[in-house]
């Protein structure tokens, strides 16, 4: 036992800062999604959607053709991929230029926009706008009721 | 964000290059990276912390370029190029990844960059009443 402790510290301690950052921080989004049976970080702790939620489902449903499933389950998740490869390359290249920036900046309006609107029209009966009631803060509430 | 021009009275003895180092001196430690470029009589000072690569994505990073430049007994300052790109991309990655963390690092950077070019000036202020 103490041998492999010793051999995953060695290992642990000859790799990156960065590294063991996301390791960590894997582990505990790991750790949340087996507690509250959500992989939103938000959904997670305080039990309500966030704008992002639905994408994954939005992308499955996307990739089996099924296409009003994919936009109910959310509205933007194309512009999403978009967000994502821009954001992948202002990383990487350490600049956003002009245009980047711009469909970022309207990106983030919309995304605020479909989930005032989502917030509204669907919460809290229509998925993916249902709030979690295995999130850390409800559990918190059951345990001091 | 805005540009902002500040004019500050100098008395004879005031040195461009010394304010130049005694800004040198008081930010670089805290880690911002600066650069200095001489014009004529003026002098162009960019302070720089936590730019490109992964900082992108926390929206921390801080940016301002600073134009110094002697007219008689007056300092102009013109203060300019903040840094807001970073914190645009935070507040994406905060959107649809539910990391939402990307978001109060983005607002802590925000209020940083707000602060910087308030920072400078307060530097630039004891140094001429310090003269």
């Amino acid at each position: 036992m103490m041998s492999t402790l010793q051999s995953l510290r060695t290992f642990l301690v000859s790799k990156p800062k960065w590294f063991r950052f996301g390791l960590i921080f894997a582990s505990l989004l790991l750790l949340l999604y087996v507690l509250t049976d959500t992989n939103c970080l938000v959904e997670a702790i305080i039990g309500i959607p966030c704008p992002g939620c639905g994408l994954t489902r939005a992308t499955i449903a996307f990739i089996t053709l099924d296409f009003p499933r994919a936009f109910q389950m959310h509205p933007l998740f194309l512009l999403a991929y978009l967000d994502i490869a821009l954001v992948s390359v202002s990383v990487l290249t350490g600049k956003v230029s002009d245009i980047s920036r711009n469909i970022l900046v309207v990106s983030l309006v919309l995304f605020i926009g479909v989930y005032a609107y989502r917030m509204v029209t669907m919460y809290p009966l229509i998925a993916p706008m249902k709030p979690n009631p295995h999130s850390l803060l409800n559990q918190l509430i059951d345990l001091f009721n | 964000m805005s540009n902002m021009v500040q004019s500050y009275k100098i008395p004879e003895s005031f040195v461009l290059e010394n304010l130049v180092t005694f800004i040198q001196q008081r930010f670089q430690p805290a880690g911002y990276m600066i650069n200095v470029n001489s014009v004529g009589n003026a002098v162009q000072v960019t302070l720089q912390k936590n730019i490109g690569g992964i900082h992108m994505v926390t929206g921390l990073g801080e940016q301002l370029t600073i134009n110094f430049a002697v007219k008689e007994t007056a300092l102009n300052v013109f203060s300019s190029n903040q840094y807001w790109n970073d914190k645009i991309v935070a507040g994406v990655v905060g959107m649809f990844c539910c990391f939402g963390i990307t978001w109060i690092t983005a607002a802590i950077g925000i209020f940083k960059q707000t602060q910087l070019p308030n920072d400078v000036n307060a530097a630039i202020f004891t140094y001429i009443s310090s003269l």
